[in-house]
């Protein structure tokens, strides 16, 4: 090997030593624990409950309801994409409870101590859209632990889907 | 490049047009999933807020229905009652009280209405009560059926002694209440002065 050619040599490894170096650190071969300011900040957990929204925060899909004044009124209509939405979140969010049906007979149901109501009972038809929209937003009775309090489900479906819901489970009465 | 080389590729690029025309004039799959891209914004609806009537009184919810278990008129009769300025009013239980058992959001902010948990098919309600209707509310709690009476929630008509009053001066109801709230319940517009 000429002179040139070692030198030329000499200096590829010099400048791919970092790099490797680099790379093996970056896909963590050589694993340093570094600390991480991300790591130091107040944060959950995986299976943690979130943090508790800070009072007097809007979302930022805008509030939901007015407090106080009343049950919300349904501000989306019946249609097909509704329905159809609602339907798809239903199956996800609602039927292993209460059922595809909404009769409460869900797989999870017969685990619950308090079972789920049927949606299509009277306790729940006569209900207005804004109860039900309450319901699925803060649950019920959800204090007393989970075992047949439903949950809310506020961090889990945005205010639109929620009306969805609503407006799935009204056309399930009247099937 | 050689011929036999030249060959081969045009082999191979002439393969892959066959198989992707091919995956062409299949049926593509359609999926029963929603089209997300049609989401409707769901717009603060308003119309919630009614303005107050010009004649009407301001009453703590929990003295109203005091008022109303004093008495217990019928459903649309009228009973009297005093307002928070001391002004004599009138009311009816259809119109005035038995919408604080039937309206979410009104005892605070997000509250389930009383009929969500303690509704007309009573073998499945809390407590096994209906307050949902004036013959639920009458008929009390725990019942066997739609058609039996229970215990009497409003002590025989002594506002003081009755568990309702008991349950919402205690603010044990409804349930999960935040902590500042006033034990009379929310200040509503009910009835017409006299």
């Amino acid at each position: 090997m000429s002179e040139l050619a070692k030198r030329i040599t000499i200096t590829l490894l010099i400048l791919a030593a970092p790099l490797v170096f680099g790379l093996l650190i970056t896909y963590q071969v050589i694993h340093i624990d570094w600390i991480s300011f991300m790591e130091i900040q107040p944060s959950f957990r995986p299976m943690e409950n979130p943090l508790p929204v800070p009072a007097n925060s809007v979302p930022i899909e805008g509030p939901a309801y007015v407090p106080g004044v009343g049950n919300p009124l349904n501000p989306i209509a019946a249609d097909q994409i509704s329905l159809t939405r609602g339907g798809a979140l239903y199956e996800v969010n609602c039927s292993l409870c209460h059922g595809k049906q909404g009769k409460g007979d869900g797989p999870v149901a017969e685990e619950l101590i308090r079972k789920p109501p049927d949606l299509n009972g009277l306790n729940v038809t006569e209900l207005s859209d804004g109860e039900i929209f309450l319901v699925i937003t803060n649950g019920v009775n959800p204090g007393i632990g989970y075992s047949g309090g439903m949950p809310p489900l506020r961090d889990n479906l945005e205010i639109g889907d929620r009306w969805d819901i609503v407006n799935y489970v009204r056309s399930l009465q009247t099937k | 490049m050689t011929n036999k080389k030249v060959l081969i590729v045009i082999l191979l690029v002439l393969s892959i047009l066959i198989v992707s025309c091919a995956g062409a004039a299949k049926k593509p799959v359609t999926h029963e999933w929603p089209v997300y891209v049609q989401i409707q914004q769901a717009r603060l609806n308003l119309e919630s807020i009614k303005t107050p009537p010009p004649d009407g009184c301001k009453v703590h919810a929990v003295d109203l229905i005091g008022s109303w278990v004093a008495v217990n008129t019928p459903v649309t009769d009228p009973f009297s009652f005093t307002d928070v300025d001391g002004k004599g009013c009138q009311g009816t239980f259809e119109v005035d009280v038995l919408p604080l058992f039937n309206t979410a959001n009104l005892w605070y902010s997000g509250a389930p209405s009383c009929r969500t948990c303690h509704g007309p098919e009573v073998e499945v309600s809390y407590a096994r009560m209906d307050l949902s209707s004036y013959r639920g509310i009458l008929a009390g709690k725990g019942r066997e059926s739609a058609s039996s009476k229970g215990e009497d929630i409003l002590g025989g008509g002594n506002w003081e002694e009755a568990d309702l009053y008991e349950v919402l001066s205690g603010r044990q109801m409804p349930p999960n209440q935040p902590g500042g709230l006033d034990p009379k319940g929310p200040l509503v517009y009910a009835g017409i002065s006299r």
